[in-house]
């Protein structure tokens, strides 16, 4: 069975579809054609002893939450069944069962969560883990389960307790915010009534972001998980307008902008920064290949925005994208073979593109594409008049869906 | 060879040049307005400095406030351009004189972008606006200490969604500060 379904087999068939529906440009996203063979058949049973032990009354159930991530994950075909029914889940084509018990804790105040993950056939345990906490922590317990269930199937990293780090406000003040992937958990980050913009997360789970605190213009601070801001790289001159990590050795590529002349430049944290553009354009939003050897970006050279790729030397620099008088803010996918992006056309839409500049797909409206880590789903901000708030979808465009509300929100960024 | 004949050359036009002065010296007559001797009567009522900072400190400051609020005005760019326009130098000669007279004047250019595109785009094109701006003014001779270049990206952009909005929006601002 093929889990990672490769792009080049993805995106025929979307290309089809979206031929058909041409004038569609508002919530149509396509469905891989060929989504069935590739997932993995899962049934959720109700957990035992969910009514008994706490008060779930305003909490989701951990059965809701665990389908929730296991469906948008996109590697299962989840469906839901009251009690075990081997036929049915047989003829299904379900091989894999969820479910669990909940019980008081030992301690206080506390529940203890069992998460069993089945075969079908077999009925053999695959995995089962017992989590605790209060009742605030149970959406997380749920998480890890989901990512420990994707983890014992395929081996690979889940997304279900990553974050999105994102921006709130409005004319002259917005700041920092972090919330869960699915939108609960929002917290605010940093309160300084200052303009903080553009967070990336550091690989250590940092947060790296440009602010106006200071009066003297934008600047790069970095702040720790829950710690105190520090201001980043102050050797820099200029006007720091955004930092990208990259994922091999953590040295940033950055958009600044010195006497109005905006490049982009690569320096390690205390080291000393080395320019790689040189051209009368602005040069903004690098974006690293995750082999850590090249650098997407946006340069206006031509006269409109488009995106271009170089090595991170400066050499080989090359042009991506060709279509459209407005293409910006590339984001270079965890696996490489593809560059998301957002395209002003009236309302932005989101694409992705071959590094070659090949294979230009279509997604959904929205803007400020972000990827997961395991590659597999991007964040995005989407508006709807002055209102902007942050959604997420598949990499293929599926699965799409809003979280968060306030109508304020943009410039999500994924956790690591 | 070539310097050669550019020496003649020269040589002839200078020849030229002296010959031209010393026929016109013949032909002018003899001039005669000999200056009457008023100058001593002229001299006494304008001193060459208008008004002498005389007054006080509070007074210039008053002054010097009241010139900012009138020529410390917004100039306004095209779509996606930097370049000062015609309204523009205007605003800017009024504000360099100003700059130039009172030292103690510091003018921060505040770039701005309209709502269109993204944040960091318009950071750059912000930056862009205000440091076109800066270097006008300090090419007309005010000094650079006297001066600062901030972008707002679209971070001040009014939430408009026509061009009336957007052309208000692409702009940098002056705020000024008496040192």
């Amino acid at each position: 069975m093929c889990f990672n379904t490769p792009f080049s087999r993805v995106f025929p068939a979307i290309a089809l579809l979206w031929a058909a529906v041409p004038g569609q440009a508002q919530e149509d996203f396509v469905l891989r054609s060929d989504a069935t063979e590739a997932l993995v058949g899962l049934v959720v049973i109700p957990f035992d002893g969910v009514d008994k032990v706490a008060d779930y009354a305003d909490v989701a159930k951990p059965e809701e939450i665990l389908r929730a991530d296991l469906d948008f994950s996109g590697r299962f075909r989840v469906s839901t069944a009251a009690k075990w029914d081997s036929l049915a889940f047989s003829k299904q084509g379900a091989t894999t069962v969820l479910t669990g018990t909940v019980k008081p804790g030992a301690v206080e105040g506390e529940v203890d969560i069992q998460f069993r993950l089945i075969d079908a056939s077999s009925r053999d345990k695959l995995l089962e883990k017992t989590y605790s906490g209060r009742k605030k922590d149970l959406r997380r317990l749920a998480h890890r389960f989901s990512d420990d269930a994707v983890f014992q199937i395929f081996g690979e990293r889940g997304i279900a307790t990553t974050r999105i780090a994102f921006t709130r406000g409005r004319e002259g003040h917005k700041e920092l915010w972090t919330m869960d992937y699915d939108g609960f958990g929002a917290q605010a980050a940093t309160k300084n009534g200052s303009i903080n913009l553009s967070p990336v997360w550091d690989r250590d789970g940092g947060l790296i972001w440009s602010s106006y605190m200071g009066k003297d213009g934008a600047h790069l601070w970095r702040m720790e998980n829950g710690g105190k801001p520090t201001r980043f790289l102050p050797s820099v001159p200029g006007m720091q307008i955004s930092a990208a990590p990259s994922p091999i050795d953590g040295e940033l590529a950055l958009a600044v902008s010195i006497d109005g002349q905006t490049e982009i430049y690569r320096s390690y944290p205390n080291g000393k920064p080395v320019r790689l553009t040189f051209n009368p354009a602005l040069e903004v939003s690098p974006s690293w290949s995750p082999n850590g050897w090249e650098i997407a970006f946006t340069s206006d050279r031509t006269g409109s925005p488009q995106v271009y790729a170089m090595d991170k030397d400066g050499a080989n620099l090359r042009r991506i994208t060709w279509i459209g008088g407005y293409n910006d803010q590339a984001a270079w996918s965890p696996a490489g073979d593809r560059i998301a992006f957002a395209r002003q056309a009236g309302d932005f839409q989101i694409l992705t593109i071959s590094p070659d500049g090949g294979e230009e797909k279509w997604l959904g409206p929205g803007e400020q594409p972000k990827w997961s880590p395991d590659g597999r789903h991007l964040v995005f901000t989407r508006r709807f008049g002055t209102r902007s708030d942050v959604w997420i979808c598949r990499a293929d465009g599926s699965g799409t869906r809003q979280i968060s509300f306030h109508g304020d929100a943009s410039q999500p960024a994924w956790s690591k | 060879m070539n310097r050669k004949y550019a020496l003649v050359l020269t040589a002839v036009g200078a020849s030229m040049l002296i010959g031209a002065c010393t026929k016109t010296e013949i032909v002018t007559p003899p001039t005669p307005p000999p200056p009457p001797p008023m100058e001593t009567v002229v001299v006494p009522p304008p001193p060459p400095p208008p008004p002498p900072p005389r007054d006080t400190v509070a007074e210039r400051r008053a002054r010097l406030q009241g010139l900012m609020a009138e020529a410390l005005k917004p100039i306004y760019f095209d779509l996606d351009q930097s370049n000062i326009k015609p309204e523009g130098k205007d605003i800017l000669t009024k504000v360099g004189s100003l700059l130039k007279e009172y030292p103690e004047l510091f003018v921060t250019v505040e770039g701005n972008a309209d709502e269109r595109g993204s944040t960091e785009y318009n950071q750059a094109l912000g930056d862009r606006r205000a440091a076109s701006a800066k270097k006008w003014l300090e090419s007309f001779g005010v000094k650079s200490t006297q001066l600062k270049s901030i972008s707002y990206g679209k971070e001040k952009a009014a939430n408009g969604q026509d061009e009336s909005t957007w052309s208000k929006d692409r702009r940098d601002d002056l705020p000024g500060e008496i040192r």
